[in-house]
């Protein structure tokens, strides 16, 4: 006459007929093992029938990626205790993938994602059932966020550095459409990051390149139409040649003056040989002051001339500098830019499902059902409790 | 309380009232009137105890807090490294109080025993209640201080106080499990204090486990107390670093040590009715 507690669910099915014949055993075994299954059996036996009759299938698509970039130094600060316990191998945590999961997880990924993608309706397709659909047809943004944190879960592996995502919906190709639409934002979401973090220092050292380079036309432009006025090439040599032959002058001037005090000394004065030494002189003296009248003095003097040629010289210099180190950094900051890409590298793409593989019913009804088993130990001891007490 | 007065009116309340509701109304008299008794044990005598319970907090975090100091280097997330240390110690401080007096728990109140209404659980309980009220005191008192001298607020106070609830839980299973130990094996209580000194680096209270590689970390996961911790430096440091906990562990755990707490205490009762 042993009932073994464990097939009473089954025996709670039949008992209307046998209870005519020993009602008070069966009636007195259930009663008193009414609260397990209360607590226990029932809650195992509803969520067994959910599973199996009601629930709809739910297919995953999965993706995983990770955000490659610029490596972001390694050379964290650790910590002192670090230190402590025995210096284990810190891994820098790589900001960037982080950043991605935050944003996949974020109400703002579900409003722009529900321009593109009619969320509400993959989530209220007509087979799914009662519990795990999407209750409201016109969902505020919180309540679609929240849901969608239920059926989207994008983790963070910080041991391999990836974020891998898993996607549900009741149709398969929902579920890769889905995935696609998350990488595809991901994708989006790390270009502007990207962008925004390089485009400034190319756009600058390329404005500066810009400005060197208009100053050194302008240099050069200033340059020709100096030549231009100044009908001189070169007036640095142009000076020197005259300075040459104001020199050459000279010397002419004093070779004739030395001849005249020769000639002095043993001709008269008014010997007509004397008359073309003192004519030569003086018209010498003449050309003489004449040239250099015309280097220091009036328009086009020699240093005027000079000082605004070596200024322009000066300028044309300074300008082919500038152009230059601009140049370089140009190239340099193109170089960091090339390092500094960052980009979504996907290691897998999501696959449209070819079987469901969600909801986890056997996993789901063994928990529970384990969970339940230990909340009915404690109830059932700490009731046991009161019972003493009673007595 | 007018025990004398009401016990006439006694029997007639019980007709009228279901046993549950009768029988949870005496327990909990019986765990007040036992409270009542353990605060003059615990706190009545000397003062230096109840003294102790503050200063012991304090100067393990202040030392530690000095050592990483003067260590030099800053904690990651900038935190204030004596925050660090005493924010980590003081819940910890609860598991170890809570754990250690549980091994004299029953024997201390062996007379007691004998009443019929008073049973092991009511007495781990009620010292259990106390020891958790006093330590909480301490704690609010000495993260308020701390967090006055440091100047920074905590970012979630309602999680700080949940962990720490979670925290009572776990430490009233774990200490029926060792007082029923004891009753049943003496030389238990002398395993309780070291082994609870020893597991203080395995507790995840004086570093996070952001710190640290991934394969320690799981490893170190398998401790619910390390989930405790986290969360409680979630609580106080909001996301200076990444934490690592998981709510339903932990109460998978305490459901679990509760469970076998009580059963097993109710097995230690016949060793100790032979007293």
């Amino acid at each position: 006459m042993k009932v073994s507690p464990s097939i009473k669910a089954f025996d709670a099915a039949t008992p209307a007929a046998a209870a005519q014949r020993r009602p008070s055993a069966l009636a007195r075994k259930l009663r008193k093992w009414r609260g397990l299954l209360l607590v226990v059996v029932l809650p195992t036996a509803l969520a067994i029938g959910y599973f199996t009759a009601v629930a709809a299938n739910q297919y995953a698509s999965e993706a995983r990626f990770f955000v490659r970039g610029p490596s972001s130094g390694n050379n964290n600060s650790m910590g002192a205790l670090g230190a402590m316990l025995g210096g284990a191998g810190f891994k820098a945590v790589p900001e960037d993938s982080m950043a991605v999961r935050e944003f996949l997880q974020s109400q703002d990924l579900v409003r722009e994602l529900r321009k593109s993608v009619d969320l509400v309706s993959i989530w209220r397709r007509p087979e799914a059932d009662l519990f795990a659909r999407l209750w409201l047809s016109e969902p505020s943004a919180e309540m679609l966020t929240r849901y969608y944190r239920r059926m989207v879960v994008a983790e963070f592996d910080s041991e391999s550095s990836t974020v891998s995502l898993l996607v549900r919906t009741f149709r398969p190709e929902d579920s890769k459409l889905l995935a696609e639409a998350l990488l595809r934002a991901s994708e989006n979401l790390v270009n502007r990051i990207s962008d925004r973090q390089r485009g400034d220092a190319v756009g600058n050292a390329r404005r500066e390149v810009e400005i060197a380079e208009r100053r050194v036309i302008a240099s050069r432009e200033a340059l020709t139409s100096f030549r231009q006025q100044g009908r001189a090439i070169d007036p640095t040599r142009e000076i020197a040649a005259s300075l040459e032959s104001v020199g050459r002058l000279e010397d002419a001037l004093s070779q004739t003056r030395a001849e005249l005090q020769e000639k002095l000394a043993y001709m008269r004065a008014d010997n007509p040989q004397m008359a073309v030494l003192r004519n030569r002189i003086a018209s010498l003296d003449t050309q003489i002051r004449a040239e250099r009248e015309r280097l220091t003095n009036g328009r086009g003097a020699a240093p005027e001339v000079l000082a605004g040629y070596e200024r322009l010289m000066l300028e044309r210099e300074f300008a082919d500098r500038q152009l230059a180190s601009a140049v370089t950094s140009l190239e340099t900051a193109r170089a960091d830019e090339a390092r500094q890409h960052l980009y979504v590298a996907r290691i897998t793409e999501p696959q449209e499902a070819e079987s469901a593989q969600y909801p986890k019913a056997t996993f789901t009804i063994v928990s529970l059902f384990a969970v339940l088993l230990v909340v009915y130990g404690i109830g059932s001891l700490i009731f046991a409790g009161f019972r003493e007490h009673a007595s | 309380m007018s025990d004398a007065s009401s016990l006439p009116n006694l029997p007639a309340r019980r007709a009228r009232r279901h046993w549950i509701i009768e029988g949870a109304a005496i327990q909990w008299r019986v765990i007040s009137a036992l409270i009542m008794r353990e605060m003059q044990t615990r706190f009545g005598r000397h003062n230096l105890g109840f003294l102790w319970l503050f200063l012991e907090p304090l100067v393990l975090g202040t030392v530690l807090g000095l050592m990483h100091s003067t260590h030099g280097r800053s904690m990651p997330g900038g935190v204030d490294p004596f925050l660090f240390s005493i924010v980590g110690y003081v819940p910890f401080f609860m598991f170890r109080s809570v754990v250690n007096r549980s091994g004299t728990a029953l024997h201390s109140n062996l007379t007691l025993l004998f009443h019929r209404q008073v049973t092991p659980v009511d007495v781990l309980v009620s010292r259990n209640l106390l020891e958790a009220a006093a330590v909480f005191g301490v704690i609010l008192l000495v993260l308020g201080v701390a967090i006055w001298w440091a100047g920074v607020w905590p970012a979630d106070v309602s999680e700080i106080f949940f962990a720490m609830l979670l925290m009572f839980f776990l430490c009233h299973g774990v200490s029926m499990i060792l007082a029923a130990g004891v009753a049943n094996w003496e030389g238990l209580e002398r395993l309780i204090h070291p082994v609870t000194y020893l597991s203080m680096p395995l507790s995840g209270a004086f570093f996070a486990l952001a710190w640290l590689p991934p394969e320690l970390r799981e490893v170190l996961l398998w401790n619910p107390l390390v989930h405790l911790h986290e969360m409680i430096r979630e609580g106080m440091f909001g996301h200076a670093f990444p934490s690592y906990y998981d709510v339903g562990y932990v109460v998978r755990s305490i459901l679990i040590v509760n469970l076998l707490g009580l059963a097993y205490l109710r097995g230690a009762r016949r060793k100790l009715e032979i007293f």
